[in-house]
């Protein structure tokens, strides 16, 4: 174990090591049968695990300057991410507009219930979220990740409609709620897909597209209801309200024009569609090696997870088997990872304010 | 009187009180007036934009592990200044106008720290630490985790500022601090990888049933790929004998 955890550092130094250091006697026959096939990988390479690295080129900005196509693939993506800092930020103008607490006066502050009314408000929009997120992977992996954000776009136009037209406190906090379902899963989906679709060199930086479209949603939005606050009447939230579905129809209509995310292909057992899908985005040719290998890396990953998964829980079918599979999440295989994801969440909101 | 309640407003609204959905309330109820509590949050919004921009220039050259580690070390020093001077000066703002300006400069400084390196890392790892057969559950947990601990900030925090004033910054910058120390045992760096090389990266598939299944599936697939293969496979028997 403790030998382990050093080479989770050092992964690639130790690949040259053990490989001029490796015993001969160790391999088995069928081994040496396979070592007959064509080479087309330089073997310094090769790393020690099934996966393989495969490099695109420069990484950070200078590779996304140079690929435009998985850049506007990730921008389209990451609207997901706008529409929820939007949301999230037209609230705070629109909660002290003298125009808002005339329509709801519930929140105004002349009520002495208000805080808990405003609370309750932003309170129903999270639990939305949160209750999103427990539909959100069924759908990403039974109807694919693009077909999964755009039922959540309709969702949160549904929700945004039912706000920008609410006439009394009960109808606004259930377009909240109901805008939420969509809110709390589009920033889900988003980071989802552009993980799946970035080459490594840039997968950090495509990702970082998320934080910023979130940040500039709240900017933006922020400015918007700063120019029509001094409106009179219902307009001066209404349209803020309003313009929110612009940025979220955008993205469930565009992202469309671009593939499925090749790894949920190859989960769905299109290797070919997988295959087509992986080359478009990477501007090469489907026979192109850095391709080919990064495709057999998928495929490979996916066989095993799959022959683990079905060892894990043989028999199991549907439901029953999407339960166990959120509880393994928890189990041992998994729990480095799940103490990251989780950590990494839990400190985001732990350590300073939310975005 | 107005005058020296904007610095103090500043001060202590950048407790991880839910700026977004608060702040120009909070400003308000501080004595900043209505035009400018809402230039003052919008002021807050940009620099965390200019923050997630610089992230955006760098997580691919610097990686994740170095943002986790230093942002949470940064932002838990920005805390304890913070502490230091609203302990010491929050009764008495107006004669102490340059440490209300500190603390302003360190709430801005925690909102760069933050927005560089948590904020965009919440969204970017969840998302590349799992496989693919598990990916969207994982994201979705950590997606959840992201909306209930949102919310119980939220709804802690302000009796916490009225009851414990200052010790709402440590309690925060204790936060920051175990970050740190999380972040420097667990978190690895997912710089460069592809998705599939992270079982290599968190060294979790290696119980004695998946070193034989690996073996197979290294088998089946250099089948349709290369033959100097030979290497590798010497180092895979290694690896997983």
């Amino acid at each position: 174990m403790a030998r382990d955890e050093q080479r989770v550092q050092h992964v690639e130094d130790e690949q040259l090591d053990s490989i001029s250091s490796a015993n001969t006697a160790e391999l088995s026959p069928s081994d040496n049968e396979d070592t007959q096939h064509v080479d087309t990988v330089n073997t310094a390479e090769l790393p020690l695990t099934m996966a393989e690295g495969v490099s695109y080129g420069k990484s950070g900005i200078a590779g996304i300057a140079g690929s435009p196509y998985i850049l506007g693939a990730a921008f389209m993506a990451s609207l997901g991410g706008f529409s929820f800092g939007y949301d999230q930020g037209v609230i705070s103008i629109i909660n002290v507009m003298p125009q808002f607490h005339q329509q709801f006066p519930r929140i105004s502050p002349e009520d002495p219930q208000s805080a808990f009314w405003k609370g309750l408000n932003t309170g129903l929009l999270e639990l939305g979220c949160f209750i999103g997120c427990f539909f959100m992977p069924w759908l990403c992996d039974k109807y694919s990740r693009k077909w999964a954000i755009t039922i959540m776009v309709c969702f949160f136009n549904a929700g945004g409609i039912i706000m920008t037209a609410a006439h009394d406190y009960g109808t606004l906090a259930f377009g909240r709620f109901f805008g939420g379902l969509g809110t709390g899963t589009l920033a889900l989906g988003a980071p989802l897909y552009i993980s799946e679709i970035a080459p490594p060199n840039l997968r950090g930086t495509l990702l970082v597209l998320q934080s910023i479209s979130i940040v500039s949603g709240v900017v933006i939005s922020f400015f918007i209801t700063y120019g029509t606050r001094n409106m009179p009447g219902e307009i001066s939230f209404r349209l803020p309200f309003g313009l929110q579905l612009v940025s979220s129809t955008i993205l469930g209509v565009m992202i469309h024009f671009f593939p499925y995310s090749p790894r949920w292909l190859c989960l769905r057992n299109r290797s070919d569609d997988a295959l087509k899908a992986l080359s478009r985005l990477r501007r090469l040719p489907e026979t192109d090696n850095r391709v080919q290998t990064e495709l057999q890396g998928i495929e490979a990953e996916i066989g095993l997870q799959m022959t683990m998964q079905e060892r894990a829980h043989p028999g199991k079918t549907g439901f029953k088997l999407e339960v166990l599979l959120w509880t393994d999440l928890f189990k041992k295989k998994l729990w480095r990872r799940t103490i990251v994801a989780v950590g990494v969440a839990f400190f985001q909101q732990f350590s300073g304010i939310n975005a | 009187m107005r005058k020296f309640s904007i610095p103090f407003s500043i001060g202590t609204s950048l407790t991880p009180f839910r700026f977004i959905y608060y702040a120009p309330t909070l400003f308000q109820s501080l004595g900043a007036d209505y035009e400018m509590s809402l230039i003052l949050s919008g002021i807050l919004n940009i620099i965390q934009l200019i923050a997630v921009l610089i992230c955006f220039v760098i997580i691919d050259s610097v990686g994740r592990r170095p943002l986790a580690i230093w942002g949470a070390v940064l932002a838990c020093c920005a805390y304890i200044v913070i502490a230091g001077l609203v302990g010491q000066y929050s009764d008495d703002w107006e004669n102490n106008t340059t440490a209300g300006w500190v603390a302003v400069a360190m709430a801005f400084l925690f909102m760069l720290f933050y927005g560089v390196s948590y904020s965009p890392l919440g969204w970017t790892l969840p998302s590349e630490v799992y496989s693919t057969t598990t990916r969207a559950k994982g994201v979705a947990v950590a997606t959840a985790t992201v909306w209930i601990c949102n919310f119980i900030v939220g709804v802690i925090t302000p009796p916490m500022i009225e009851s414990a004033g200052f010790g709402t910054y440590i309690f925060y910058g204790g936060w920051c601090g175990l970050a740190a120390v999380w972040a420097y045992f667990f978190v690895p760096e997912t710089k460069g990888k592809t998705l599939e090389e992270m079982d290599a990266v968190f060294k979790d598939a290696s119980a004695q049933q998946e070193k034989e299944m690996m073996k197979q599936a290294a088998r089946r697939r250099s089948t349709a790929a290369s033959g100097v293969r030979q290497t590798s496979h010497v180092g895979d028997n290694k690896e997983f004998a």
